[in-house]
């Protein structure tokens, strides 16, 4: 690690609790909004009456659905909704009041009368001939635009060359995102007459499209700033335009300040989840373990309403396949409405749960076949030069066996695996180590343009303020584009400020999403530092009187290269262009080329680039109790070229951990649609004491199209990690085909 | 949450009085770790006063007497898990205080809240009974000692009125050569509530059992000893046949005293497990 890399621009705010988050905010004459939320898994609204819940002293304004100004619905998200409700979490009111207990006291007053209808509860339930219909327009229950095929080669020759079919159902449950900071907003009127919102928002600009389509305002009378965040990982973003819209009607509706905060149980009522899959594969392959052909059939819960699925659907059928080469491919993945939450975004989109299911798919027929788990990998790895199941050539360097190899040596994986083989059956713990391999496709990709700006400026004394069109939510990428400043520019991160997202301050550059927020994000801030510094070493080269091309910046100075005594100080520099009428404040915007795809045969340029990694799992499975603890990880990531290596350790030791909990304890649980686990007494993540011993190491790759040399890596911690630990306990003896690991299974297992 | 008055008394008397005075809605709050929670969820409606006992020096201590072993009610698992003097002969209430949430609720939560609260997945209570403990009770109408199953039984049936002060526990000097373990079973390493606790004490010569406590927790309405068990293990020469048949009668009580429930088809064979596993071990340490 460089002397760089220990430092982050929010650090000392952070930790010393200065760092001001929107629930932190208070505006004079502020009020209280408060959602009243239907508890109904699916049912008719016959009734609402606020009769008495206006009575209640300090209650200013109470809003139904039919009371507002603009759109009910963002997307197809209900601020409010009417007639009917689809899950637990829709709101069928709003309350503004002078106090918090006020509005609460109003919700206690408030009556409804339901009529109950038939609800829809699992995917499979879903997908029934006689299942009630949820949204009239899609009579089969079916997400809009969430099919997305994969047709290559022949799948029937495929099977028919194939000397073992091998036909397996993989499952996943409902995740949280459990960030720390439940959502927030604060919501004012600027003297104009137009909106300012306060909020910890992952997607300012969506964020800002919900208050629009609640308002009925245009896009330049709203403004939203976002606030430090604790924590999204894909979460903030639906539950976060709902609040925003519904706390701006208020606002609008009493002419005052609005102040909505959610608790707990209301953030896991109303945020998205993980969407839950049901993964249908068959599978043919040589009897040497060839792969031949791949058909498969993905399914994934998208809850009340969705408009999620059709995106990460998308990059679902990309990667369904794995990090191999497979000639015949058929796949099928489609989303389906059900009385659930609704599935969002989080980490890793669709990836984690994908990559346990192939990736526990290989190791089962690596048994079926009687070859080892890595044998039967390397020799079916992409590589250089192959062609990828949705049909792109793959030209930069192909590392999934780099990094494999890496890792299992790091693991001293071969001789565990032995020893773990020899290891007494009748012993009380029991254990074994077992890896995942997998890729990932950087940005967006062909799914939306990975377009992005950034605005650099350096005043006259020196120092200088970052703006990105994309946001830090935690995961440091302010420091990441600091860094990338400090470098270009030889100057020290002290002099850098790097401002959060204001949409009416810069231009629009897309959703922080996709582990985008270096790669793609990174470009128009190198962009913007490339121009500054033409324009620095120009008046410096005037000022030292030689020739731009022989200076150098390094160490806050500009000096010659030739003669290192022969220097300015930046701040010296960067005077002397103000005042002569040079711009130092730059905005700038990066567009990548466009890239092809098919939507009938998926096939096309998914990604330009791909982050390769590994990971390694041991666990130790309790027989008595069937409770099995992850002992050890050991990850290698190729991310192209690592920007800031303590922002990149954060994020390794975050997704170790998000995905020991997907792994063996993390899943919603519902009553008849209901969810019962609506706090962390009841949904259980892990804690400092059930992560473990961690490795990990960075395999550096150049050839790729990052900024900087920068691939995606924020997802990527995390989406092996289940797939791991799935595969380590089937080492163990435990295969499990449904996620998380509880000890109810394993024990089932143990006995049947 | 819920408006409250939150009173802090100077003394114990002024203590008792105020219990007395708002008899009906009001609790005593140590650590808070149970109330709090409580409160916020909307689970005590009928509370609209907190009296703090927390830094009443009347219920702090950890010492020797004549009987065995004070503890004040205020104790903290903290306190308890770093008392050389529990350790030195009542190490299955450390073992049990050990596991209680982490470090934190550790540092809050009390030995009285613990027991006052009498949750049935309650750590320190199954513990507690294998010692025999003690509970010493104070009200304006004076002092009473009773043993903890009576406490918890007058305490889940509401037969106590609620607002007697619970100053601490006495636990007598174990018997000679007394064998005790306690063993949680939970879905994390930490602040996890037991799904399934269980602590046995007792003493085998040359194989056959002179006297065992047995106690489970996250099994019963509320902890208690299997008294069944008990009597058929007394005097038995212990084998693996007993030690089976002893399983299969402590599920049977269970599920006497619970009936069916649906955790059970897990719960039930780890705890069957588990009662073979450590009566196994009583054997095995003589
Ligand atoms: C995150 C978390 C994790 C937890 N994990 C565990 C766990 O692993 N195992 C476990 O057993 N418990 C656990 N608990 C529950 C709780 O911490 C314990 O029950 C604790 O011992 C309660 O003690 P307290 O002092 O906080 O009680 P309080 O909350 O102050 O009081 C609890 C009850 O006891 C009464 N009370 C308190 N003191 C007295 C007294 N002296 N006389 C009479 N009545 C009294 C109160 O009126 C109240 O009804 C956990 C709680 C939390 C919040």
């Amino acid at each position: 690690m460089s002397v760089h890399d220990s430092w982050r621009v929010d650090a000392r705010e952070k930790v010393t609790g200065q760092a001001r988050f929107a629930a932190d905010l208070h505006i004079p004459g502020q009020l209280i909004g408060k959602v009243w939320r239907s508890g109904q898994t699916h049912a008719r609204i016959v009734s609402l009456d606020a009769t008495e819940a206006k009575k209640i002293p300090g209650v200013v304004k109470i809003m139904l659905a039919g009371d507002m100004p603009a759109h009910t619905t963002w997307s197809t998200y209900p601020f409010l909704a009417q007639g009917r409700v689809l899950y637990q979490g829709d709101a069928v009111a709003l309350v503004a009041a002078e106090s918090e207990e006020a509005a609460l006291a109003a919700l206690a007053q408030m009556e409804a009368v339901y009529e109950a209808l038939p609800p829809v509860l699992s995917l499979d339930e879903a997908l029934e001939e006689s299942a009630p219909i949820l949204h009239n327009s899609y009579p089969d229950n079916r997400v809009a635009n969430s099919h997305w095929p994969v047709r290559k080669g022949n799948i029937r020759e495929g099977f028919e060359q194939s000397d073992l079919v091998l036909e397996r159902e993989y499952r996943t449950s409902h995740v949280e995102h459990a960030y720390i900071e439940p959502e927030a907003v604060v919501v004012m009127t600027d003297w104009d007459g137009s909106l300012i919102i306060y909020g910890s928002t992952q997607n300012p600009f969506n964020t800002r499209r919900a208050v629009a389509a609640a308002t009925g305002y245009p896009l330049n009378k709203v403004r939203v700033v976002q606030q430090a965040v604790g924590g999204s990982f894909g979460g903030k973003e639906e539950s976060v335009g709902l609040l925003a819209g519904r706390a701006s009607v208020l606002c609008l509706a009493t002419g005052r300040p609005v102040k909505m905060t959610y608790s707990r149980e209301e953030s896991v009522i109303e945020s998205s989840k993980r969407h839950p899959f049901r993964f249908r594969y068959k599978v043919g392959a040589k009897r040497d373990g060839r792969l031949m052909a791949l058909q498969a059939e993905l399914v994934d819960e998208g809850g009340a309403y969705n408009f999620q699925a059709q995106f990460m659907n998308w990059r679902a059928c990309v990667h369904a396949a794995g990090v191999y080469h497979i000639p015949n491919v058929e796949i099928d993945v489609y989303a389906v409405h059900t009385n659930h939450v609704f599935g969002g975004a989080m980490r890793g989109y669709s990836s984690p749960q994908i990559i346990f299911a192939q990736e526990s798919l290989m190791d089962e027929l690596a048994a079926a076949l009687g070859l080892e788990p890595l044998a039967l990998r390397r020799l079916n790895f992409l590589r250089e030069g192959d062609e990828t199941i949705t049909g792109q050539i793959l030209h930069e360097p192909v590392n999934a066996e780099k990094v494999t190899l890496r890792a299992l040596d790091l693991a001293d994986y071969e001789r565990k695996k032995e020893a773990y083989r020899r290891q007494d059956p009748d012993t009380r713990q029991v254990g074994g180590i077992g890896f995942a391999t997998c890729f990932r496709g950087c940005g967006l990709g062909a799914e939306a343009p990975d377009a992005t700006g950034a605005i650099l400026s350096v005043q006259e004394d020196g120092s200088i303020v970052v703006r990105s069109s994309l946001t830090d939510m935690g995961q440091g990428l302010q420091t990441a584009h600091a860094q990338l400043v400090a470098r270009e520019l030889g100057v020290s991160p002290a002099r850098i400020v790097s401002k959060p997202v204001d949409t009416s301050l810069v231009p629009e550059g897309g959703m922080t999403v996709a582990s985008r927020g270096t790669y793609s994000g990174g470009k128009p801030i190198l962009q913007a530092v490339a121009r500054i510094k033409q324009i620095l070493l120009h008046v410096a080269a005037q000022k030292l009187e030689c020739s731009a091309g022989e200076l150098a910046m390094a160490n806050d100075c500009v000096f010659r290269r030739e003669d290192p005594s022969q220097k300015l100080s930046f701040a010296e520099v960067a005077s002397a262009a103000f005042w002569s009428g040079h711009s130092l404040s730059v905005t700038e915007w990066f567009q990548p080329g466009p890239l092809r795809w098919e939507r009938e045969t998926g096939q096309g340029e998914a990604f330009p680039s791909y982050t390769y990694s590994c990971v390694v799992a041991e666990v130790s499975v309790d027989r008595l109790t069937g409770k099995a603890t992850v002992t050890k990880l050991v990850s290698v990531h190729d991310a192209g070229r690592v920007v800031h290596a303590g922002a990149a350790s954060g994020q390794v030791y975050g997704g170790m951990a998000m995905g020991v909990g997907m792994a063996l304890m993390e899943g919603l649980n519902f009553e008849r649609g209901l969810v019962t686990s609506t706090n962390f007494d009841r949904y259980l993540i892990p804690t400092a004491a059930d992560i473990p011993e961690a490795v990990f190491e960075f395999l550096p790759s150049d050839g790729n199209s990052g900024a900087a040399g920068a691939k995606s890596l924020g997802e990527a911690t995390v989406e092996a990690v289940p797939a791991a630990v799935a595969n380590a306990l089937a080492a163990a003896g435990y295969r499990l085909r449904t996620l998380p690991a509880l000890s109810e299974s394993l024990l089932k297992r143990e006995r049947g | 949450m819920q408006s409250f008055a939150f009173l802090r008394p100077t003394s114990l008397a002024e203590t008792l009085a105020l219990m007395s005075e708002h008899a009906g809605h009001c609790r005593v709050v140590a650590g808070g770790t149970d109330l709090v929670p409580a409160l916020r969820e909307g689970r005590l409606q009928d509370v609209s006063v907190l009296i703090d006992v927390r830094r009443r020096p009347e219920l702090q201590g950890i010492k020797r007497t004549e009987h065995g072993l004070w503890l004040g009610g205020g104790t903290t698992f903290t306190a308890i898990v770093q008392s050389a003097e529990v350790s030195s002969a009542w190490s299955l209430l450390v073992e049990a205080s050990r596991q209680v949430g982490g470090k934190q609720i550790r540092n809050l939560a009390t030995l009285a809240g613990n027991v006052a609260n009498a949750s049935p997945a309650a750590d320190s209570i199954p513990a507690l009974l294998c010692l025999e403990a003690r509970v010493s009770l104070l009200s304006t109408r004076g002092t009473r000692e009773v043993q903890l199953e009576n406490y918890l039984e007058e305490k889940t049936t509401g037969q106590n009125p609620l607002n007697e002060l619970l100053l601490g526990f006495l636990l007598p000097y174990p018997r000679a050569k007394t064998q005790a373990r306690f063993v949680k079973v939970a879905r994390r390493q930490a602040l996890a509530i037991a799904r399934l606790s269980l602590a046995i004490a007792g003493h085998a010569e040359d194989g056959v059992i002179d006297w065992v406590h047995v106690a489970p927790g996250a099994v019963l309405p509320y902890p208690q000893r299997l008294t069944k068990v008990e009597q058929f293990l007394t005097g038995c020469r212990l084998s693996a046949e007993i030690c089976r048949a002893a399983a299969e009668l402590a599920a049977k009580e269970i599920l006497a005293q619970s009936g069916k429930r649906p955790s059970f088809d897990y719960k039930l064979p780890v705890l069957k497990e588990l009662v073979k596993e450590m009566l196994e071990e009583l054997r095995e340490r003589v």
